[in-house]
């Protein structure tokens, strides 16, 4: 880790001689009032906290969080059909990031009618730079220098509107705070900064609150002298302030040494990006802002960044069931498999991934589709540049079903899920960095704050179980609705985990489609009863039925080493990890990416719908060819359990059911769009 | 001559370009890339280089229309310097936007045949796997080759369009460089909606190319997507191919 929860994102050492920066943010209300506006800023927004961190971005990550799609009821005022925000916030993301030239690659969708009145975005940023000393200005004397695009009253209030309650005047009040983003000025920023990487001694992002979070924060102990008045602008009449706080997008603040301002104004008429002097940073601890030289603002920074008062909060800690509740009873698994396959939430994302250009940079090894037809479903994504052996695995894990009932749980479950993602695609789990997003209703309700509190608690947890470093993450809160009789409508609790690993060899990557008839399944990981929030309950819509959320497991660090080594050794064909839908999912999944069917032989558990159905975490099916089986049992120990085998035979056998076909699980799968 | 120069246009929103100086480096030419702008000022750049590329992406936005604006540029700013490089039998290649902006410049199909970029039939932008066959080998970048060649589509606006006389006029002159196969993700073949499955044509003179796939990003066996499913076969459909065709021709000058 060389820089955790400072500056605009994490940053953390790859392979010798190159660092990357890692960002997730939230662009929640934006995309509720204006979906493609909100989400195109979204994704403009964390590509700018990357380079705002001295790293060239190189991919892009997106979770999105929509009501029903089918949702055929009244919708509270001024809200949105989901399917109306669902196509714009994909085509939001869509046009920024294939404009800008960046490949779109690791995400999920997940629908809840949590989400119907506050949908969540959440859009992510990786960027690589040479490893070199992180900028450490500004040093006084220094200009600061604005590039990129030109200040106006768009976004004006846009960081007061995104943490407010939603209400049905939100969408009047601020509609106008929402932009629309401009790929094309970014990109050529991104160009120039990398010309430049030499020239500044530090660098931020004009975000939320604009020229004064960004000149404010890098004031920071040096403190500022600007001039407003030279700010190109997009129409005059603006007043100071609205300069001061326009969220005009594709701005960016740099800190240039006097000696080195020719040069970099030399670079910007090159690349086309356009480049103002505001004024220096002083060395006297004040930021003063002027209008035609008079004063409009002067604070000692000091005070501007640690004079608040801290707030005390009261919460009470949530209670959840932790025993298994009552058992689950499904008479026929074969119906609910293809139940569970059709769910929006499980069933394939291919309708959005394909408007996503994942392919540029070629560096994407392994994609959001894979397969033998290249339109099965994946666990994570690897990024290995096309001249390096060494690559990155990124992995989302997100459960809010899991929320309702245990936050803590819930936490070290979803963590365990990023995790899992990236291990199942041959990253090294002993290096492996987190990034945390947690979207909540209001904290000052007391039980909002215990579920938040109890979420983090389960992620210090299982970070120290895995020794996984988290190294940035952000937080939005008030994801909540008032509807007109008063009623608060909160979404459920949301935490997005992403898992971004190295990968020692990225020609010898895994995937989960099954390879060769004849080979060996394994399941690797106990299972047992846990259904609190599964979406075996969630197909009934019984997801609040009482029950236990998959348990921390001890076991599971030991067990993903011993994977990732029998991975490096070659023994593994092909592995899944067992998420929503369980063990019967996990295997479907496999069949319909490899175009092979399987026979399950043996039950990891006595109760048969805990066997298919439950969501214990810690757990991947791997296949083996035969040849390797005794040295990968070696290797796995304990944790290796035979269930089945891979067959030529295109349908998926459950012992004592009737075979399921590989044509209806696929249909199944594919149901949704 | 050893390595011959490959120029790489490219404009403010262009972003293969450096996809495509990788693919011309390995194939053996010395990539450089260099702003409208740039060529505009010093329009002698075209005539150091052995090969001229127009890059893919979203040039000045696409305003006004895919490579609207660029093919503009080609066609007025230095549409003779381009036009004098052909005329020395130096080949030129337009890949996806590059290939929009070169039927905008009246490039391609070229002389009096007309054709047209339209929206992808799906209507939406579109990024999946192909597999190309190498058809014209009257074409400098496609003769010769036999193995098909697999890499993405990314396009919204690739499906070509021309009437039938045109296209009779196009399979007689031998100027149908590529056509979408069936293959691994894509059982239907045409990803687009092309006239006659074409992905890409070139002009009389079988020199200047016009493609909407990207063989750029398919120039080393990891980047495709079966590459763990397919032991013994890596190496197949690389996109590599197509570029050291042209950089053969261009060194054999």
């Amino acid at each position: 880790v060389r820089s955790a929860f400072v500056g605009n994102a994490g940053i953390i050492s790859f392979s010798p001689g190159r660092t990357l920066a890692l960002k997730a943010e939230t662009h929640n209300h934006p995309s509720a009032i204006e979906p493609f506006g909100g989400a195109n800023t979204g994704v403009g927004g964390v590509i700018r906290d990357v380079m705002g961190a001295a790293h060239r971005p190189i991919a892009v990550t997106d979770i999105l969080c929509f009501g029903p799609a089918d949702h055929d009821g009244p919708l509270p005022a001024g809200v949105h059909h989901p399917l109306r925000i669902r196509d714009g916030v994909v085509a939001g993301v869509a046009d920024y990031g294939n404009k800008i030239g960046l490949p779109t690659v690791a995400g999920a969708i997940l629908y809840d009618p949590g989400y119907t009145a506050n949908p969540l975005v959440f859009c992510g940023a990786i960027g690589s730079a040479p490893d070199a000393e992180i900028p450490s200005g500004p040093n006084a004397a220094d200009r600061v220098i604005v590039l990129g695009g030109r200040t106006g009253r768009d976004g004006l209030r846009g960081a007061t509107f995104s943490s407010a309650t939603m209400d049905a005047s939100t969408g009047e009040v601020a509609g106008a705070s929402v932009q629309i983003g401009d790929p094309i000025v970014e990109k050529l920023l991104i160009d120039l900064l990398d010309d430049i990487r030499h020239l500044y001694s530090a660098i931020t992002d004009c975000g939320a609150g604009g020229l004064s979070s960004s000149v404010g924060e890098m004031a920071e102990t040096v403190g500022a002298d600007v001039e407003l008045s030279v700010a190109p602008l997009k129409y005059p009449g603006l007043a100071p302030w609205e300069i001061w706080l326009s969220e005009a997008q594709e701005r960016m603040v740099v800190a240039v040494a006097p000696e080195n301002v020719a040069t970099v104004a030399e670079r910007c008429a090159y690349h086309g990006v356009e480049m103002t002097d505001l004024g220096s940073f002083t060395g006297d601890g004040r930021l003063v802002v002027r209008m035609h030289g008079a004063v409009v603002l002067d604070l000692d920074t000091t005070f501007l960044h640690d004079g608040r008062p801290q707030r005390t909060m009261d919460y009470n800690p949530p209670s959840p069931a932790r025993d298994v509740g009552p058992s689950r009873v499904c008479h026929d698994p074969a119906a609910t498999l293809l139940r569970l396959l059709a769910h929006p939430n499980i069933a394939s994302k291919e309708s959005v991934i394909r408007r996503y250009d994942h392919e540029i940079r070629g560096a994407t090894v392994v994609r959001p589709l894979v397969g033998w037809n290249g339109d099965g479903p994946a666990d994570g994504v690897v990024i290995a540049e096309p001249a390096d052996t060494h690559g990155f695995a990124v992995g989302i894990g997100v459960n809010p079903w899991y929320g309702l009932h245990d936050p803590e749980w819930m936490a070290h479950a979803v963590v365990d899920e990023a995790i899992r993602n990236v291990v199942a695609v041959g990253a090294d789990p002993s290096k492996i960095a987190l990034l945390d997003n947690f979207s909540w209703g209001d904290p000052r309700r007391k039980s909002t704050l215990g579920e938040l509190l109890a979420a983090v608690e389960g992620c210090c947890a299982a970070a120290l179980a895995h020794q996984a470093p988290f190294v940035s993450g952000k937080d939005s809160l008030n994801n909540e609705y008032v509807v007109a009789s008063g009623e608060r409508r909160s979404v459920p609790p949301t935490l997005v985990i992403t898992a971004v690993a190295h990968v020692p060899d990225a020609d010898r990557c895994i995937t989960p489609d099954l390879k060769a008839a004849g080979n060996v399944l394994f399941l690797i990981g106990p299972t047992s009863a846990d259904f609190a929030g599964s979406h075996f309950d969630k197909i009934d819509n019984t997801v609040d039925r009482p029950g236990r959320v998959s348990p921390p497991d001890s076991g599971a660090p030991a067990r993903y080493a011993a994977l990732h080594t029998a991975m490096r050794a070659g023994l593994v064909s092909a592995c899944h990890d067992c998420s929503e839908g369980g063990l019967a999912v996990t295997l479907a999944e496999m069949c319909i990416g490899g175009g092979l069917g399987a026979g399950v032989v043996a039950l990891p558990h006595t109760d048969a719908t805990v066997s298919w159905f439950a969501e214990t975490a810690g757990r991947f099916v791997v296949e083996v060819a035969p040849d390797a089986v005794d040295e990968f049992t070696t290797i796995l120990g304990a944790d290796a359990f035979v269930i089945g085998e891979v067959r030529q035979e295109p349908s998926l056998t459950i012992v004592g059911g009737t075979p399921v076909s590989l044509g209806a699980l696929a249909a199944a799968w594919r149901t949704f769009s | 001559m050893s390595r011959p120069v490959a120029l790489i246009i490219r404009a403010p929103g262009t972003n293969r370009d450096n996809d495509v100086a990788l693919a011309l480096d390995l194939a053996g030419a010395e990539p450089v890339i260099a702003t409208a702008a740039e060529i505009i000022a010093n329009p002698a750049l075209i005539g150091h280089a052995r090969i001229i590329v127009v890059a893919g992406g979203f040039s000045y936005a696409d305003a006004l229309g895919a490579g609207r604006l660029l093919g503009h540029e080609l066609a007025s700013a230095f549409g003779d310097e381009i036009r004098t490089h052909v005329g020395r039998s130096r080949p030129v290649i337009g890949i996806c936007n590059g290939f929009q902006a070169l039927v905008r410049a009246g490039l391609l199909p070229g002389g009096e045949v007309r054709g047209a970029l339209g929206d992808n039939e799906s209507g939406r932008f579109d990024c999946r796997w192909v597999r190309l066959a190498p058809v014209s080998q009257r074409c400098v970048w496609t003769a010769g080759l036999t193995d098909d060649i697999d890499c993405p589509i990314a396009h919204g606006e690739g499906r070509f369009a021309c009437d039938d006389a045109t296209l009779t006029q196009l399979t007689a002159d031998d100027r149908i460089a590529l056509t979408y196969q069936v293959g691994p993700g894509n059982e239907t073949a045409n990803p687009n909606g092309s006239v006659a499955d074409i992905a890409g044509i070139c002009d009389d003179t079988g020199l200047v190319l016009g493609l909407m796939p990207h063989p750029e990003n398919h120039v080393l066996p990891r980047q495709h997507p079966m590459n763990g499913r397919r032991d013994g076969r890596h190496g197949t459909g690389l996109g590599l191919r197509l570029f050291e065709q042209g950089v053969r021709h261009a060194k054999e000058l």
